[in-house]
């Protein structure tokens, strides 16, 4: 089963009650927000996740089972972020990085504090991974969710987030070795 | 020395870490609060004739219920208080039950099914809800002293379901307070495959015994929802639901169907194996399952549109995605696009190719004498492929050229009249649009518009379009050019405009969507402007707007057949206002094993074929795979040929 919700919160926001949706939105916006984060980037969360509660608040009475508000709710920002993500590459490029070469980056990079590379590395490196990748390592490793939530919250099957976790680690090893080529 | 590093998963927790101390900045969700009080929501979904009916039976159940309290009969209490049931190793926990009042006992018989008048606890997380059906598996039999009832329940779709459903032991007295036979209703003789799963899944075996039951047509499909339950389904349309589907045994069997194809199945309940699945529990179980003796190709039913998909050959030039196509009448031109956004500087190239589908052969084309780019607007002129504008990087172009197929040449426009935008920033999509418009390339910028007539080589400068910045989608119907923008947080609405080419004017319009709608796709559908996600169409002459059917896989790689809107997963029928499933496509070389499908494709539809070429995987421009595959409907789907 999926992790429970607070049931009674959301049947009556269910059937129209602000109070309980304020509540709701309380409660699980901040872990909303972390996942708009992690998926597509402190720049755009706030408007993922603007839009996302709002959705679910206008598509609530469709939801046909209370107890898996958590994972639908966190599925429609998911959604969300792929479709500011196509919107945004229609219109802009959020990452343009002129890497330098390695005789330049010795003469005009200091050295990071011990730790502050390895992370920003990391971070980097996902940031060049695709949504739907990003999104499975988000539910994973920074919502902490189990690959079975990972897949209710996808609406994919089990193996199909193994497998996409394995080709999101995949990529981002790549993606770090590049970095340190 | 050897140093330890840390796993990539263990550094993804402890250095991830930006993600994990995000908090909402501050307003955030007192913002949204406030928005959620001024939107309305969605009605609820009109209840089913089933569910009226659950519901007429619930309240009278309950009016039954009333009448029993109101007697002065005093109800049994628990010998143990709180814990009315009996251990079952291997089973459920024993069950609790707090319900104290109850009518009078009726005896229950195995086999059959029983309906709850109150809700008690059953196996965790679950409790059996007043008015759900159960099924008495076994007893009574003497556990520990006390005469029990082995119950299966599975739930539904209001309250929840079990996977895999769920058994447990419960005391006779308890269950025989609780619960009342009830008389199975059955479909007849030749059931759909929804009136059987629409059915408990141990009502079915009642209601049909051994006996030979054939759906068709159905889809195998993909579909887990426990432990035991086979993960093939077959549906009659769409992804499989718990209540509309029905999983098929054995799995390995049916996992030999391809996913997505059209069969007739035929199989039966009550598999006479089941006997042999061990205890009264598992025997129940096994004989739930619906054991499939065999399975048949059919035709799509009447939703699908027919026809079938092929590969085409790989062309000589990578894949890529955002990039140019033309039809010229006997080949797909495409130039252009980004070939990965993989790296920190994805590669835009500036060659491009031409597919003839006739004789599924591709040709190199030149390089064109303009740097690459992504989502240039590209027209045919009916003698050259136009590509002007697009981005490169976060730059956005205000150059353009033309490809004359017969010459294989390219040549580079004229300056066009026009400044070009500034660098985008996050969230402020300023691409320029255009279309072929008459007997010109129109193109629409944040700072104004400007027509070219490949007859003069000259441009021409028109009223900039009343519209501010935002994400901006366009098409061309009934002659006039349809602008669409959506808002880019500055400007929270969604603006539209039409150009009237004859007069040069522009007018502003009403647009029935919403900045959420930011991306969506619009395609020229005949006489009118269709968004097939929102499921509106647009008269350009009058500004009116008019619901249809909504089609939202229409809208990638749309190509209009002059009765279809034709996408990758879906086709819009503008005849019938509905909406017809496209067959799947050929799989495609992704690493995931359920490829999202091609993220901004190119299609054309060249009056007999629609044909699409690459396009992005994985929900981002990740991998863009070189692949091209042609769908040759089985009808003519083309009215003026």
């Amino acid at each position: 089963m999926t992790e429970g919700a607070n049931l009674g919160l959301v049947r009556r926001a269910q059937r129209g009650d602000h109070d309980a949706f304020d509540e709701l939105v309380g409660e699980y916006g901040p872990g909303l927000y972390r996942l708009a984060v992690a998926v597509i980037g402190a720049g755009m969360a706030e408007d993922a996740t603007q839009d996302a509660i709002l959705r679910a608040w206008r598509e609530l009475p469709t939801l046909r089972d209370p107890e898996r508000f958590a994972p639908w709710a966190r599925r429609i920002l998911v959604n969300r972020c792929r479709d500011l993500a196509r919107a945004e590459r229609r219109g802009v490029r959020t990452i343009h990085l002129e890497p330098l070469g390695p005789s330049s980056l010795a003469l005009v990079v200091p050295a990071p504090a011990p730790g502050i590379d390895r992370a920003s590395d990391l971070a980097a490196a996902v940031e060049r991974l695709g949504i739907d990748q990003r999104a499975v390592l988000a539910l994973h490793y920074v919502l902490d969710l189990p690959i079975r939530e990972v897949a209710a919250t996808l609406e994919i099957p089990d193996g199909t987030a193994k497998s996409r976790l394995s080709a999101a680690l995949a990529a981002l090893r790549q993606a770090l070795a590049d970095r340190e080529a | 020395m050897t140093s330890r590093l840390p796993s990539l998963e263990n550094r993804l927790r402890s250095e991830w870490v930006e993600p994990t101390r995000a908090v909402p900045p501050h307003g955030l969700l007192d913002g949204v609060r406030r928005s959620a009080r001024t939107t309305p929501q969605r009605p609820r979904r009109p209840a089913t004739a089933g569910a009226v009916f659950g519901l007429a039976v619930a309240l009278l159940l309950i009016a039954v219920v009333a009448f029993a309290w109101q007697a002065p009969r005093r109800v049994a209490t628990s010998p143990m208080p709180g814990t009315l049931g009996v251990p079952s190793p291997g089973l459920a926990s024993p069950i609790s039950s707090d319900a104290s009042l109850s009518p009078a006992p009726v005896s229950l018989v195995a086999g059959t099914v029983a309906e709850a008048v109150a809700s008690f606890p059953f196996v965790d997380p679950l409790p059996v809800e007043a008015g759900q059906r159960v099924f008495v598996v076994e007893g009574p039999v003497d556990r520990a002293g006390t005469p029990s009832y082995l119950l299966q329940h599975w739930g539904d779709l209001e309250h929840g379901f079990r996977p895999d459903s769920d058994f447990a032991w419960i005391e006779a007295e308890v269950a025989e307070r609780l619960l009342r036979p009830v008389t199975v209703t059955c479909p007849d003789d030749r059931p759909s495959l929804r009136e059987v799963a629409a059915l408990q899944v141990f009502e079915r075996p009642l209601c049909f015994g051994d006996r030979s039951l054939a759906f068709g047509p159905v889809t195998m499909a993909d579909y887990r929802i426990g432990a035991k339950t086979s993960s093939r389904w077959i549906s009659d349309r769409d992804r499989p639901e718990v209540f509309t589907a029905l999983p098929v045994y054995p799995e390995e069997t049916a996992l030999e169907i391809p996913e997505g194809t059209w069969v007739t199945v035929a199989g039966h309940f009550d598999d006479p194996s089941s006997a042999e699945c061990g205890r009264a529990s598992e025997v129940a179980w096994c004989g739930q399952r619906f054991m499939v003796t065999s399975i048949v190709p059919a035709d799509a039913p009447d939703f699908v549109l027919k026809g079938t998909w092929r590969a085409t050959r790989t062309p000589p030039i990578a894949g890529r995605a955002g990039h140019a196509v033309a039809w010229s009448g006997t080949e797909m031109i495409v130039w252009g696009g980004v070939e990965s956004a993989r790296d920190v500087r994805p590669f835009l190239p500036s060659n491009g190719a031409a597919f003839d589908p006739v004789a599924n052969t591709w040709r190199k084309i030149p390089s064109a004498p303009i740097g690459g780019r992504e989502h240039p607007v590209a027209v045919w002129t009916g003698d050259e492929l136009l590509v002007w504008g697009g981005r490169a990087g976060s730059r956005v172009l205000a150059d353009g050229a033309a490809y004359d197929p017969s010459a294989d040449r390219w040549r580079a426009l004229p300056p066009a009249p026009l400044v070009p935008d500034e660098e985008t920033g996050v969230g402020g999509g300023r691409l320029p649009v255009g279309d072929w418009v008459g007997d010109r390339l129109v193109v629409v910028t944040s700072g104004g518009t400007a027509s070219y007539d490949p007859a003069t080589n000259r441009w021409m400068s028109l009223e900039p379009a009343p519209l501010r910045v935002g994400w901006r989608v366009a098409a061309v119907a009934a002659g006039r050019l349809v602008v669409i923008a959506f808002g880019d947080g500055a400007t929270g609405e969604v603006e539209g405009a039409v150009l009237d080419p004859s007069t040069g004017a522009w007018n502003r319009i009403d647009v029935p969507l919403t900045t959420m709608d930011a991306g969506v796709e619009i395609a020229a559908g005949g006489d009118v402007v269709l968004v097939p996600v929102g499921g509106k169409a647009l008269d350009p002459t009058t500004g009116a707007w008019a619901d249809v059917a909504r089609c939202g896989g229409a809208g990638d790689g749309a190509a209009w057949t002059g009765r279809y809107l034709l996408g990758i997963t879906a086709a819009y029928d503008a005849e019938t206002d509905a909406c017809l499933d496209v067959p799947p496509s050929p799989p495609r070389s992704a690493p995931f094993d359920d490829s999202n499908g091609r993220e901004f494709p190119v299609a054309i539809w060249t009056g007999k074929a629609y044909v699409t070429w690459s396009g992005g995987t994985g929900g981002d421009i990740v991998w863009v795979p070189n692949d091209g595959a042609v769908f040759r409907p089985a009808g003519d789907l083309d009215p003026r040929d």
